[in-house]
């Protein structure tokens, strides 16, 4: 059995992986946050039909989003120094590999968010901003204080499905030698020629994750449901 | 006052609006009827620009734009001096009957949140919902909410307030305590301009009654004289086909 699947290893991988955790999360972190700025921006440019720029987000956003996370990966850490390069003369070949991850998690999480806040927005009906705006508040007023708060309520289990799926797609982020959780099972098996144990452990980790990040935002939905009921009519 | 000068909008190739001249003094009951389509209820949505005019002069209290240039920041002045009640009520879901009054208060009027509470208390008890203040709109009956919405539009103190058929999406049950509140307002002087199907409401309340079809004002003056003595064909017709189902329903 040992030879199969040796338990001590298994056990001993935990605390080796959890160690590499805090660069997992950093990465979901960061590209969620900047994600959903840039996403948000991404999407009002879309929702309220500005020229040009409407435009090349929508070839932007489907263009990122028809990649694969570990082809932009390497797009971004082997073409973003060419590109500085022959723009600005700089060389950024020496920046630490981490920044390059996270730019390309960032500029994946964008696309993919700004879609889901762009459908949110769009589903919050048109009377309200009109009601907004008939007892006389600015466009940005109504948005932030009217349809921005419904479209939450909207977007959020699309949300929490894409930051489970996020989660997932950091385990590509040992293929530019970041040491995350997938970087240390590299590590561990090279020492052992074993990776079995590793992989199982993983795999229990992320599995641990995700269920977490899923009744977090089971229990969001369910106290912003009880608080208002954004669809449905009496 | 209000005053509407050569007032045209289209749609497309449709023109809606062809040239509405319309003038309201203070405190006046204006009821617009006119069948679907005779362009009613985008006038009344050209007065606070949630549709904008291709043409024409509206002026409301002190603020007068030109439909033809106008600057987001006159339309805000327009809509400041305005409040709507809407067929299918918009209130605000995010927020409770309560906040749904002073959101416009605080936000758009800068209120200090005091004086703004207490305005608001004062007009949900006048639409009699003092006991509800603290639902949410999915936990009120459609006149409920209507009444709420009345309520958020008194509060500004508006030199007019917009009633675009305010009773049409309403369960037959639910239609009377709406009027009723929209009598008392009318009988404190508000400036009021109503589109509705209500031809009881405009016997009754109104002013002056406006008959507009196919764009134009057909036809305007005292309830008793448009809606019993109609001088003109269209108004006629228009009246013959309503009123028995009307009269029925009192």
């Amino acid at each position: 059995m040992e030879n199969i699947f040796s338990f001590s290893l298994f056990i001993d991988a935990f605390p080796k992986l959890l160690s590499r955790l805090d660069i997992t999360l950093y990465i979901v972190l960061i590209a969620l946050i900047f994600g959903l700025l840039i996403g948000s921006y991404i999407a009002l440019v879309r929702l309220y039909k500005m020229p040009v720029l409407s435009q090349l987000a929508t070839v932007y956003v489907s263009f990122i989003r028809g990649i694969p996370i570990l082809v932009l990966l390497y797009i971004v850490y082997i073409g973003l120094p060419v590109l500085v390069e022959g723009l600005f003369h700089v060389n950024i070949n020496r920046w630490d590999t981490l920044i390059f991850v996270l730019i390309a998690y960032i500029v994946n999480s964008s696309a993919f968010l700004s879609e889901i806040i762009r459908s949110a927005v769009a589903g919050v009906e048109v009377g309200q901003t009109e009601a907004a705006y008939a007892v006389g508040m600015t466009r940005w007023q109504a948005f932030r204080r009217i349809v921005f708060p419904q479209a939450i309520k909207i977007a959020l289990p699309a949300l929490g499905n894409n930051i489970v799926s996020l989660l997932k797609d950091t385990s590509l982020a040992y293929t530019l030698g970041v040491i995350d959780i997938i970087g240390v099972i590299k590590a561990i098996s090279s020492n052992t020629y074993r990776s079995l144990e590793a992989y199982a452990a993983a795999a229990i980790i992320f599995f641990v994750l995700s269920l977490l990040l899923e009744q977090t935002f089971k229990r969001l939905e369910k106290r912003l449901g009880t608080k208002h009921v954004v669809s449905g009519q009496e | 006052m209000i005053e509407i000068k050569d007032l045209h909008k289209s749609f497309g190739e449709q023109e809606v609006l062809k040239g509405i001249n319309l003038k309201v003094e203070k405190g006046e009951v204006v009821v617009i009827l006119g069948p679907s389509g005779s362009g009613k209820t985008t006038l009344l949505r050209s007065l606070n620009f949630l549709e904008r005019a291709d043409k024409g002069e509206i002026t409301i209290g002190n603020v007068q734009v030109n439909c033809k240039h106008v600057t987001q920041k006159k339309i805000l002045e327009i809509r400041r001096n305005t409040a709507m009640v809407f067929q299918l009520y918009n209130l605000f879901k995010n927020k409770t009957a309560l906040e749904n009054i002073m959101e416009g208060l605080i936000v758009a009027r800068k209120m200090a949140k005091e004086e703004a509470l207490k305005i608001s208390h004062y007009y949900l008890e006048k639409v009699g919902l003092k006991e509800r203040a603290d639902a949410y709109p999915s936990q009120l009956s459609g006149g409920q909410q209507q009444r709420v919405g009345i309520a958020r539009a008194l509060a500004l103190n508006p030199e007019v307030i917009l009633f675009d058929e305010p009773t049409s999406a309403l369960d037959p049950e639910l239609v009377g305590e709406v009027l009723s509140v929209m009598r008392k307002v009318a009988k404190e002087g508000r400036t009021m301009i109503v589109v509705t199907h209500e031809i009881s409401f405009a016997r009754d309340i109104a002013s002056r009654v406006v008959f507009m079809d196919g764009g134009v004002i057909v036809e305007q003056g005292r309830p008793e004289e448009v809606l019993l003595r109609p001088k003109e064909e269209r108004t006629k017709k228009f009246l013959k086909r309503i009123l028995p189902a009307a009269d029925y329903s009192i």
